[in-house]
């Protein structure tokens, strides 16, 4: 058996392995501390930060449905200078890749916060733009939106050297074509899929169950959903993806990085199981080892490279 | 922690009510007020862990209870839990009650399984030779969960159920303010009921005792991470801010909840 060697490469960003907890789901807590090393994550990923303090979205903020949850938490924030203050400084203890989600109103917004995190490059290793948040001025999601997806990727373009990484959501009709607008906007990686909008009704209340009326489905349940969609855009775009929506064990995360994920997250399932993203990168090692490959890129994309010889 | 426990014990009390024991493999190191994310099952449908109170901490045999209400899809799965399942623990969990230093007297009042928390906080009142004195509220007399084993830890206990007549304009706490009125208690504590709630708060500033309230809400991770579960809480400076139930709480200062 080959020996095998995790670490991956994701355009100008290395990880020591493919493993990575998706935002908003993982937090640096003592308790969580408890449980595993975290130095043993690919990357560490922080929650969405916006650039002034935000409430979040009314109770309730959690729906489980059918093998997903529904969450409208919108997106709560203490604001990039307690960011700052407190919280990077917790975050750059451990020893792994740090990346940081931004979030914001206005394409200004990103940029901003782009730029005041540009300064601690020693500690952030790339930045996420979480683009499913909705534009103040338009209504819309960054990500939905042709014009807004390239003027807020080319704006943070401008103000960070800092890898970018777009965040892509599925609420759209053309995955391939955003995909392709954040890469030529200045994207060094594409990260998706957020999560697909949805609600749920009470029957006996006549009423929809979340404070926000709609939110945003995760889990199981949107796992096939993001995998087609990673295996069209791997296929057309040509910057690394990191895949998540619904990987639960090794085995999805590896069906992610055959239909093109060259890096997964993980999200909703470390609730389920807190060790889960340790038994997948354990899990990725020995597929790799027991089919004869001696490092995750050989398998990234193999189920439409291999199709098409 | 997350570990896995081993059912012990699981039997129904009245129907739809349950106490499940599990014994746990390491030294837990709970406390009365904290909680346990649950899961007694493997499939996706449920998916995630369940949030439940330590109803009794039984430390020198390693193990808890928790007294359940059968609810949805997870709560009707642990129905079927018999002696030697196993269950995915993750806990203790949340900042538990706190008993204030010299306390000699508290009540604890609780309506319906909010009852649940509220056994194994009288438990080890009663243990460090603290008064209890308990006032019940439930539907029906049946519905009183949990009553003896409270009585036995409680000076006094008292009850007001919706089908007792005396209950079309009472409230349980009424019972309160009436001792209160010529004993010190040193803590009040309440679960499970809004009304109660507001009571208990509103009783606190007349009587001066400190009133602690359990709250409860829809989580998904049960430890700070999902930003799920909301709760409202006044600052001093009296603004409302959103407070996460699990971490945070789920024991919050009464006068600080926006119920
Ligand atoms: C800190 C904490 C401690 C708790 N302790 C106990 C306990 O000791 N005993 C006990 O019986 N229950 C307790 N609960 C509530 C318990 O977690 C829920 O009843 C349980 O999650 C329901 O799961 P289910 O799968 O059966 O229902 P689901 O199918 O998930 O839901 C069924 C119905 O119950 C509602 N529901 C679900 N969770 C809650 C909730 N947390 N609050 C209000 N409504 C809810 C849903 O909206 C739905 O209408 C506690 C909750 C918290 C947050
Ligand atoms: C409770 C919750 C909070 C989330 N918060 C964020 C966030 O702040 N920023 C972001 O880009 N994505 C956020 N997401 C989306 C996840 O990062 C991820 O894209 C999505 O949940 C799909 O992965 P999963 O199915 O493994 O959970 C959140 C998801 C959940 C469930
Ligand atoms: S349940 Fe996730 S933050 Fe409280």
């Amino acid at each position: 058996m080959p020996d095998v060697d995790l670490t991956v490469q994701l355009g100008p960003l290395t990880l020591k392995n493919p493993v990575m907890p998706a935002s908003g789901t993982f937090e640096y807590s003592e308790e969580q501390r408890e449980l595993f090393d975290l130095a043993r994550l690919g990357a560490m990923v922080a929650k969405s930060v916006t650039l002034k303090r935000r409430p979040g979205n009314p109770a309730p903020r959690l729906h489980e449905v059918t093998a997903g949850l529904l969450n409208a938490v919108g997106i709560p924030s203490e604001g990039i200078h307690h960011f700052i203050e407190v919280t990077l400084p917790a975050l750059a203890q451990i020893d792994t890749t740090l990346i940081v989600s931004i979030a914001g109103d206005s394409v200004e917004e990103f940029a901003t916060v782009a730029r005041m995190l540009d300064p601690y490059r020693g500690q952030v290793s790339a930045l996420e733009l979480n683009l499913s948040c909705p534009n103040l001025t338009h209504g819309v999601p960054f990500a939905t939106d042709e014009k807004l997806m390239r003027a807020t990727v080319e704006a943070v373009r401008e103000s960070t050297t800092l890898p970018i990484i777009a965040k892509l959501s599925p609420n759209v009709t053309d995955i391939v074509k955003m995909a392709g607008i954040a890469r030529e906007a200045g994207a060094d990686i594409i990260s998706m899929i957020n999560t697909l909008i949805g609600m749920a009704i009470d029957v006996e209340t006549r009423r929809p169950v979340l404070g926000n009326v709609v939110g945003g489905l995760s889990g199981p349940a949107i796992k096939p959903v993001a995998l087609r969609m990673i295996w069209e855009t791997s296929q057309s775009v040509d910057i690394p993806i990191i895949g998540m929506g619904g990987i639960s064990n090794a085995r999805d995360a590896i069906e992610f990085m055959l239909a093109g994920a060259s890096a997964v997250a993980v999200g909703v399932a470390s609730f389920r199981n807190p060790l889960v993203m340790l038994e997948i990168v354990d899990g990725i090692e020995s597929y790799l080892a027991g089919h004869g490959f001696g490092s995750p890129k050989e398998i990234v994309g193999l189920a439409w490279k291999e199709r098409m010889v | 922690m997350w570990i896995k426990g081993r059912v012990t014990d699981q039997s129904s009390i009245v129907p739809g009510y349950y106490r499940l024991r599990l014994r746990v493999p390491v030294a837990f190191g709970a406390r009365p007020g904290q909680f346990a994310m649950i899961r007694a099952w493997d499939t996706y449908d449920p998916l995630l862990p369940r949030p439940f109170s330590f109803h009794r901490l039984l430390p020198e045999k390693g193990e808890f209870e928790i007294l359940y209400k059968v609810r949805g899809r997870g709560t009707e799965l642990m129905t079927r839990l018999s002696t030697g399942d196993e269950v995915y623990i993750r806990g203790p969990l949340g900042n538990g009650f706190e008993i204030p230093h010299g306390a000699e007297r508290i009540a604890v009042v609780a309506r319906g399984i909010g009852i649940a928390p509220m056994l194994a906080l009288a438990e080890e009142a009663a243990k460090g030779g603290v008064e209890v004195q308990s006032f019940l509220s439930a539907k029906t007399r049946e519905l009183l969960l949990a009553h003896a084993e409270l009585e036995k830890v409680s000076a006094e206990t008292f009850v007001l159920t919706d089908d007792m007549p005396e209950a079309k304009d009472r409230l349980v706490t009424d019972m309160l303010a009436e001792v209160a009125a010529h004993k010190k208690f040193d803590a009040v504590y309440v679960c499970g009921s809004r009304r109660l709630t507001r009571a208990v708060a509103s009783l606190e500033m007349e009587y001066g005792f400190r009133g602690y309230v359990a709250m409860e809400s829809h989580m998904a991770c049960g430890t700070g991470a999902c930003k799920g579960c909301i709760c409202k809480v006044r600052g001093e400076d009296g603004e409302e801010a959103y407070k996460y139930v699990c971490k945070d709480g789920p024991v919050f200062p009464v006068r600080r909840v926006v119920v």
